[in-house]
């Protein structure tokens, strides 16, 4: 058994492990990361699993990254280059589409050919989304207060929050207040009278979670995607050159030239705790971490649940942990392909293969996806949000080849009777049907599949249930109750010991914030 | 000018609205569309020699305040009819305001739902209470800077820190849940949890799983003594006794009622309301109106749309109004053997109501709340039931035989519990959201004049720029359940209407 002792420790080599990380050491701390698997990046990697093909396996897009970790890492300097993902086509099952593109007027051009009307309303609403993510983006950047807490900084948290909302014109107001409570299509409905478009839009809502798009919640999922596109850093979604994980080493090697240690293969057993505090963590070979501050990037089940002897933690922390929302619903597919799909509605190869394909061609086809989900079983029909990650980075597959990479829902973590390897194959054959409902070359032009159920992204990044967001963005577990209430602020009930994963404020998407904040709260608490 | 004020509709909310502005010296009158007042709270023969509360079971709360105000104290006596579940071979489980002995009756499925029952009771009266106090004023305006609306923050915030660090966190974070998930972090028996999950769908098109359903639930709780868990305060005599009694204190201070009076238009010039226009071409002048009809019905059926902003209008329209439910009152030849159960034998059953209603079909297997009024409001034997069956759009549209058809799979579902049920019944009455609409004229059939979700909730129901009563047209206001705080209180937004209107400066 060998013992190393450090200032921190961060559990987990995510992006938000590894942001955290990169903060401390910036500020003088000796900060090791812990990675249980051979590369950093948790779900943000890129990985080559059939020769010559390199996948994003989960997470493949990007856009919320936070733009003040870009400059304070300076990240462009470590390797980050994101290419723009221009356009989004939704193919319809009457042979039309609609398409949304870069350039605003396009796309009114494009909504008009569906619906003068929702043209008119796509500008307003344009204009209506952005105020709403300008007025809740500096909440990204808060740290939660206490409603309970009669602390000054919790009343000075308070007022600033309620501030935000309350300098809000009257009419943005509500209209904010509509998006936290209400479902995707019905705010929707309140737009446009389209079904695809309301349907592709309402897809932003459902990513992630375990909802449809007529569940209320969802339309805080669309306003939580929405902000990335308005971030000064990249106007739209884009994806990182050399795929997903060339974020996270990007961010690793921040970390590592501002002084951090990164070791992989390094599987955390167990936190250690002292006399009520947590003073490092023993590994699975035996050997021990030692420090004063311990991190943990992990998802809350797996950090309290199964990282610490329940009898450290309060009861009832321990119970608000067990009744946090975790369901997965999400899978990926991920190809190799010997030719570009071709969609009967858009023939011929163009310039909308290096943008996304939506598969939502009426609010009823994801509904009724989600209602498959609901009952414990993987959508026969599902919706699909597909990438050709080989058209806008090149070097992704060999010349002539491509990758695809398909986002899926719904695939519940919780399906009747427990995912095996016959269920996760006719969850493959269903996702490759159901796209060549629209693209009839596509079946045949498979070389590779790779499948992953909530099952396998659970069982390979150590997500539980395998959901993406490390917890459902629903509004009962968002601010001041992510992960659990009174330990929003990246602490936990147990001294020493930090959280700064996606199940802190503010949540999914390979954003950073809650890396960075927690390693701001943790600096607060340590002398430099 | 004749009168002061006209009142349109006589249910429960119109006639406190009269009751409170008559009190005060106006000079009301009140006009009923229908033949009898009551709108929706109404009790009627539905076949000859039988009787039954047509649209609801439940009077609501009536907050102490109204009732010590109109001398309604008869009504806050009613004890509460709680909920039979058939259990699943164990008999039924009983609740009832006996935390006890519910507890007792929950032992024989789950020792550990027995042994929660008296904390979740305490728990949702917890919550109850601070609804109750939101209530009783009217809606917050979160973004006001006015001092009385600052104090009125205060207050509730302090109502809301009275409660206590944990009581505060599970009002904040229950209230967007869904029922499912509230329930599934209490209970594992799924036949419980099947029945209780229909208090959060009551009435509104959603299933158990969606988000917010965690409010409908706790606001079906107001004002409910502990352990009421699924409580109905059905009146002595019917639902109807409670309008009646509105009425007599009206006419008492020397307001007027007519019944049979529809009106046609609300008349508005220079930019103010000048009067009403009946159906039989009628017109009365009055300079306030006062709509106890549902919000769309208000503004975009009595109005002209020339008369408001387009911004308001869009906004009215977008009020989800969504009414699932269908009423079935069976006249019998002689008494049901089942007593006033509740079919709802799982969450994913109830789940399951809400997706054919939401794919607009009726469901195969709705959910079903059965009631039995006394003899002496029936006159004969009747079985009255809540069934949570279909929308008030369906893809192929309502006709006779869709309705026919609800009613034979309801008697053939009731048969399972009351045998023999079948031979008895005379006749059959359904009454679908249509019927409700063209009926009471409450759009979509909706029997909440809205959806009473999350995001139509106080300070945004109807509509944000109408949640204190008043409407943007000078002289029109609204009282109905379509406004703060909603259906299933009863009069006191005709109460808080009627305050708004006496405080404000309007011409006489």
């Amino acid at each position: 058994m060998t013992s190393h002792r450090y200032d921190a420790i961060v559990i987990g080599g995510g992006h938000n492990g590894l942001v955290n990380a990169a903060y401390l050491a910036r500020a003088g701390k000796k900060v090791v990361v812990l990675e249980r698997r051979h590369l950093v990046g948790g779900a943000a990697v890129t990985e080559e699993i059939y020769p010559g093909f390199k996948y994003s396996v989960f997470s493949y897009v990007v856009s919320l990254l936070r733009p003040e970790i870009i400059r304070d890492l300076d990240l462009p300097r470590h390797g980050l280059e994101i290419l723009p993902l221009e356009s989004t086509v939704t193919p319809m099952f009457d042979g039309n589409y609609i398409a949304g593109w870069a350039d605003h007027d396009l796309t009114r051009r494009e909504i008009y050919r569906h619906s003068p009307r929702d043209a008119d309303a796509y500008d307003e609403y344009g204009h209506m989304m952005h105020h709403m993510a300008m007025a809740v983006k500096p909440i990204l950047a808060m740290v939660p207060p206490d409603p309970t807490s009669l602390a000054p900084s919790d009343l000075k948290g308070m007022l600033s929050f309620a501030g935000l909302f309350r300098s809000l014109p009257t009419r943005q107001f509500h209209q904010l207040y509509k998006l936290m409570t209400m479902s995707a299509g019905d705010y929707l409905d309140e737009w446009f009278e389209t079904d695809v478009l309301k349907a592709t839009k309402s897809a932003s809502g459902i990513i992630g979670t375990f909802m449809g798009p007529r569940t209320p919640g969802s339309a805080y999922v669309l306003l939580h995607h929405y902000m990335g596109e308005i971030d000064g850093a990249f106007r739209a979604w884009g994806f990182a050159k050399g795929g997903t994980g060339a974020i996270s080493k990007a961010i690793a090697s921040a970390a590592r030239e501002a002084g951090a240690e990164i070791r992989l293969n390094a599987s955390v057993a167990q936190v250690i705790v002292k006399n009520g505090r947590a003073t490092g963590v023993a590994m699975a070979n035996g050997d021990e971490f030692h420090a004063p501050v311990v991190v943990t990037s992990l998802d809350p089940k797996r950090s309290f649940l199964q990282l610490i002897e329940r009898k450290e933690l309060p009861a009832e922390f321990v119970r608000d942990i067990e009744r946090y929302k975790i369901r997965g619903s999400s899978g990926k597919v991920n190809l190799s392909l010997s030719e570009l799909p071709e969609f009967t509605c858009m023939p011929g190869n163009g310039p909308h293969h290096r943008g996304a394909f939506s598969i939502s061609p009426t609010m009823e086809y994801v509904e009724n996806a989600y209602d498959d989900a609901k009952y414990g079983d993987f959508s026969k029909k599902p919706y699909m949000d597909i990438v050709i990650p080989s058209m806008i980075d090149p070097g992704m597959a060999p010349p002539g080849k491509h990758v695809m990479s398909i986002f899926v829902q719904y695939a519940p973590s919780n399906i009747t009777g427990g995912w095996n390897d016959e269920k996760r194959e006719a969850f493959g054959d269903a996702v490759i049907d159901a796209v060549t409902r629209f693209a009839p070359n596509f079946r045949a032009s498979i070389l590779h599949r790779q499948v992953l159920t909530p099952a396998d992204i659970e069982s390979i990044t150590g997500l539980t249930d395998g959901n993406i967001f490390q917890g459902e963005l629903a509004l009962h577990q968002l601010f001041f109750l992510r992960p659990a209430p009174g330990w929003a602020r990246f602490r936990a009930p147990l001294k020493g010991l930090y959280q700064c994963g996606s199940a802190t404020h503010p949540g999914g998407g390979i954003m950073g914030a809650g890396g960075r904040l927690a390693a701001l709260e943790i600096l607060k608490d340590v002398p430099r | 000018m004749k009168h002061d004020v006209v009142i349109i509709g006589a249910g429960v909310n119109g006639l406190t609205t009269a009751a409170y502005l008559a009190r005060a010296g106006r000079k009301v009158l009140v006009l009923e569309q229908r033949a009898m007042i009551g709108g929706l709270c109404s009790t009627e023969e539905f076949h000859p020699g039988f009787h039954a509360n047509t649209c609801i079971d439940d009077t609501g709360w009536i907050p102490p305040s109204v009732m010590r105000d109109l001398g309604l104290s008869a009504f806050g006596t009613i004890a509460p009819v709680s909920m039979t579940i058939p259990g699943s071979g164990n008999g039924p489980i009983v609740i009832t305001p006996d935390v006890r002995a519910t507890s007792e009756s929950l032992k024989r499925y789950s020792s550990s739902d027995a042994a929660k029952w008296p904390e979740f009771c305490a728990f949702v009266a917890r919550l109850c209470g601070f609804l109750e106090a939101l209530y009783t004023v009217r809606a917050p305006a979160v973004e006001s800077t006015a001092p009385s609306d600052l104090l009125t923050l205060l207050s509730l915030g302090n109502k809301l820190r009275a409660l206590g660090k944990r009581g505060m966190i599970d009002v904040i974070r229950t209230i967007p849940m869904s029922i499912a998930d509230v329930l599934d972090e209490w209970f594992e028996n799924e036949t419980l949890k099947g029945a209780l999950s229909t208090l959060g769908v009551l009435n509104v098109q959603h299933g158990p799983q969606s988000g917010g359903t965690a409010l409908v639930f706790l606001h079906n709780h107001v004002g409910l003594p502990l352990g009421a868990i699924a409580g109905r305060r059905s009146a002595p005599g019917g639902v109807g006794a409670l309008p009646t009694a509105l009425a007599a204190v009206v006419a008492q201070s020397g307001g007027e009622i007519r019944t049979s009076t529809e009106v046609a238009r609300i008349r508005v010039q220079n930019d103010r309301v000048a009067g009403v226009t009946l159906a039989s071409g009628e017109e009365i002048g009055v300079h306030t109106v006062v709509s106890g009809a549902d919000p769309r019905r208000t503004f975009t059926t009595l109005c002209d749309a020339g008369d408001f902003d387009p911004d308001f209008l869009h906004a009215v329209d977008c009020i989800r109004m969504r009414g699932p439910q269908v009423r079935v009152h069976l006249a019998l030849s002689q008494a049901p053997t089942c007593g006033e159960i509740t079919i709802a034998p799982t969450m994913s059953y109830v789940e399951r109501t809400y997706d054919a209603a939401k794919h607009g079909r009726v469901a195969d297997h709705p959910w079903i709340r059965v009631s039995i009024p006394p003899a002496d409001v029936s006159g004969k034997h009747v079985v009255s039931l809540q069934v949570q069956a279909a929308a008030y759009t369906l893809r192929d549209g309502w006709t006779g035989a869709t309705r026919a058809a609800i009613g034979a799979n309801v008697v053939q579902m009731l048969e399972e519990h009351s045998p023999g049920l079948t031979q008895t019944v005379l006749h059959c009455e359904v009454v679908a959201p249509p019927d409700i609409e063209s009926g009471f004229g409450a759009t979509e059939g909706s029997l909440l004049h809205g959806e009473l979700t999350l995001d139509q909730f106080t300070f945004a129901r109807p509509v944000a720029s109408a949640s204190r009563y008043a409407s943007p047209m000078d002289g029109l206001w609204v009282c109905g359940s379509g406004t703060h705080p909603g259906a299933g209180t009863a009069g006191i937004s005709g109460r808080l209407a009627a305050r708004e209107i006496l405080s404000s400066k309007v011409r006489k």
